[in-house]
């Protein structure tokens, strides 16, 4: 569903993506983790089709994002790390621009289940800019919910939220992936990424470090003890635990 | 255009339309509304009386005719120059809630780009429209001159935007190795001679215009801009001004293809030159003007004495203002140094009272309003302020020593370039009102900071019709105003009695005007200590 093959990508003399080449088919949720700066939010963006990449093959439910960007578009749902809404409108009107955006035909029963769903029943006519970081989280979610995307693109979907809309957006992940879609999720909270993903992709300045499924990344790593966590695996692949003598 | 960005456009007028009308539901909202409209109407009144400040001579139509005629385009090019060296990166700026929402949905570059441009042209529709109530009654109908404003605004945005999109590219295709602080600082030299030299040909403002539009380089470079004059002073319906229209569309419209050309080439730039936009936008609704708001790499000092507390404040304050603000403080002195010779340029055209009412306007509302190093720029930290172990008074001091000093040094040049340029009693004069700079602007700030500790609001207006900004804005240079010049008037009292008492020795006079300024500017201070006790965090 989602294929990346040599993906580089630089700005100016920085390379912030070296080389990346990886796959998603539908139903797995790949973990897109790496310390800050490692290139995450650059593939994430890249991939949703916000900036261009600098070279390589991009593929969005076989739509080349490039060639065939509104193709792409058309079945992808992104979420930013930071959910910049617009102030002016409402959490409905919101689901209203997006149906007709996505061209989705009689929107409001699946835009009324979304509503329920996260708790945002009651806030419906009330301005984005009104609701507190992690409701406008979940109207950003639910708005790229509303089109049942077959790829959806997760930029540390859960700051902000309390524990019951954690939950909610978890269990949403599960299931929508058990429909089908393809789902990357980047995010630096270690024990989400290893209950929730299928997958797993490390990546450091710029460079895939490790990638396959989780259970096998997980079995590779577990020479030294049982017990392996994903946070192991991390900090020995990254070595960002080492404390530098001052 | 796609179907859904109308959708997008209409919804998003329909929200700022609701959100003007929420802020009306507020006692607040509604005053400072009755505040703007009857200060609109003020306006409108003094429009329709013949115009100080561009003659001496009482103007009639006509008069006033010839005098736009020969002025503005000259107006228009400085703007559109003054428009791209303000900007940063592409004219065409996406918000970040455009970019998440947008770019990532299912529209072409060229649907986004329409969109955007539609939202220009609301915005460019509304300003033109509070151009028509309000600008004198020199044009034939006012539907000259709502089509001349709208296409003169549309001019200068899309103008500004090619301009952007061509440097981008020739960066992008090959090494310049010219920055654009270079080629600013290159103007401002050639402008500065030019002035001088304008000045010493002693033919006034009028004169060096006509040298200059009727030299072959001043009608070329001016050709473009004439239209859009012509526009504003079209003498009928048709075929003048429906001529002039289509003309100044076509212009319009050939940019705005420019535009959609070049923009493929520059999609990432424009996505990065955006969200850095928003990062100043960020900035600039805590501390001031847009423009004021670009940072700059500017190493540490040395940490200055403890000062009971206040130093390392003011540190902080002056490091801020030399990493935000040093080019505007550089335009600022730039334009200070020029005050001589534009003064002896300008003085047969613009009256004396009109040169003193500018120079009031600048000192009291847009030097505060751009050098904001001071309460105004930590609306969002004040907390840490309160849990410092500093007497409130103290920090308020801390607070006021970079724009004071700042704002003093501007104006101090201010005044030294255009006492170079008078002789005798006047050259006494200006020399003599040196001493009193740094206590106005104690005041002139203290005052600011006062009002914002008391009514703390962004500095910036949201969107176009922001009447709780505009009026807010209007209240509080009025009650600035009358409370500076009460101030002033005291103090300038107090120095008359003392001239009367003492037969007439002006040294005695001065220094006691002087004292009576600083001790009123002094009493600013446990007026700010108040302020900051009184100042609640939790209800902001």
């Amino acid at each position: 569903m989602i294929r990346v093959n040599n993906f580089t990508k630089t700005y100016n003399d920085f390379v912030a993506v070296q080389d990346l080449t990886f796959n998603v088919a539908a139903g797995d949720i790949l973990g897109l983790v790496g310390p800050n700066g490692a290139g995450k939010t650059t593939t994430m963006r890249v991939l949703s089709g916000i900036i261009p990449p600098g070279s390589g093959e991009l593929s969005v439910a076989g739509h080349d994002i490039v060639s065939d960007p509104i193709a792409a578009k058309q079945v992808l749902g992104y979420i930013p790390d930071d959910p910049r809404l617009f102030d002016t409108l409402t959490v409905w009107e919101h689901l209203e621009f997006i149906a007709a955006a996505y061209g989705v035909a009689n929107y409001q029963p699946t835009a009324e289940a979304l509503l329920q769903f996260f708790n945002l029943d009651e806030k419906r006519h009330h301005v984005v800019q009104s609701l507190s970081r992690g409701m406008r989280q979940k109207v950003a979610i639910a708005c790229a919910y509303l089109h049942q995307p077959e790829v959806i693109l997760f930029d540390e979907p859960l700051t902000g939220l309390d524990p019951a809309g954690i939950r909610a957006i978890k269990e949403s992940m599960r299931e929508r992936a058990r429909q089908g879609a393809a789902i990357i999720i980047s995010s630096h909270l270690l024990g989400l990424v290893e209950s929730l993903c299928t997958h797993l992709l490390v990546l450091h300045q710029g460079q895939c470090q490790c990638f396959g499924r989780m259970d096998d990344v997980l079995r590779a790593f577990d020479d030294a003890k049982d017990d392996t966590t994903l946070e192991d695996v991390f900090f020995s692949i990254t070595h960002s635990d080492e404390i530098q003598p001052g | 255009m796609d179907t859904a960005l109308v959708k997008l456009l209409m919804l998003r007028f329909r929200g700022g339309v609701r959100h003007r009308l929420q802020e009306l539901k507020t006692l607040r909202g509604l005053l400072f509304m009755c505040v703007t409209i009857a200060v609109l109407v003020l306006l409108v009144k003094q429009s329709s009386l013949p115009n100080p400040l561009l003659d001496t001579v009482q103007s009639g139509p006509e008069q006033l005719r010839a005098q736009f005629a020969r002025l503005m385009p000259m107006g228009l090019l400085a703007a559109c120059l003054l428009t791209v060296f303000t900007s940063s990166g592409p004219a065409i700026h996406f918000s970040p809630s455009e970019i998440n929402l947008l770019f990532s949905g299912p529209f072409s570059r060229r649907a986004l780009l329409l969109y955007k441009i539609c939202f220009y042209i609301f915005g460019a529709l509304l300003s033109s429209l509070l151009i028509t109530i309000l600008v004198p009654g020199f044009a034939h109908s006012l539907l000259a001159i709502f089509l001349g404003a709208f296409l003169t605004l549309m001019f200068i945005q899309l103008f500004s935007a090619v301009i952007g999109l061509v440097s981008q590219l020739l960066v992008g295709y090959c090494y310049v190795p010219v920055r654009r602080s270079h080629v600013i600082i290159l103007l401002v030299a050639l402008m500065a001679v030019l002035v001088w030299y304008l000045a010493g040909i002693g033919n006034g403002l009028a004169g060096a215009l006509t040298l200059f539009q009727s030299s072959l380089v001043g009608t070329l470079v001016l050709a473009p801009f004439g239209v859009f004059v012509n526009v504003f002073l079209a003498p009928s319906i048709y075929p003048g001004l429906l001529g002039w229209a289509v003309l100044g569309f076509a212009i319009n419209a050939a940019l705005l293809a420019v535009i959609i050309l070049l923009d493929g080439h520059s999609y990432e730039a424009s996505v990065a030159a955006s969200l850095k936009l928003h990062k100043r936008w960020v900035q600039a609704r805590r501390s001031g003007l847009l423009w004021g708001a670009q940072p700059v790499r500017v190493r540490s000092f040395r940490k200055p004495p403890f000062i009971g507390g206040v130093g390392p404040i003011a540190w902080r304050q002056l490091l801020a203002a030399l990493r935000i603000s040093s080019k505007p403080v550089l335009v600022f002195l730039g334009v200070a140094m020029l005050a001589g010779p534009l003064v002896v340029i300008a003085a047969a055209d613009i009256s004396m009272w009109s040169r003193i009412g500018f120079v009031f306007f600048v000192a009291v509302y847009v030097l505060p309003r751009t050098l904001v190093f001071d309460f105004r720029s930590d609306l969002d930290t004040l907390e840490n302020f309160k849990a410092l172990p500093l007497q409130h008074w103290k920090l308020g001091v801390g607070q006021l020593v970079a724009p004071v000093l700042l704002t003093s040094l501007v104006e101090l040049v201010l005044l030294g370039s255009v006492a170079m340029f008078l002789d005798g009693t006047q050259r006494v004069i200006i020399v003599g009102m040196m001493p009193f700079l740094v206590p106005f602007n104690l005041l002139l700030y203290g005052l600011e900071n006062l009002l914002f500790l008391m009514f703390p609001t962004p500095l910036v207006p949201v969107g176009r019709v922001d009447f709780d900004f505009l009026g807010r804005t209007m209240v509080e240079f009025m009650v600035k105003t009358m409370l500076l010049v009460g101030a002033c008037a005291l103090a300038a009292g107090a120095g008359m009695r003392v001239l009367d008492m003492t037969e007439r020795s002006w040294p005695a006079s001065v220094s006691v005007a002087w004292l009576s300024l600083t001790l009123i500017a002094l009493l600013m201070l446990p007026l700010l200590g108040w302020a900051f006790d009184r100042f609640d965090i939790s209800r902001r």
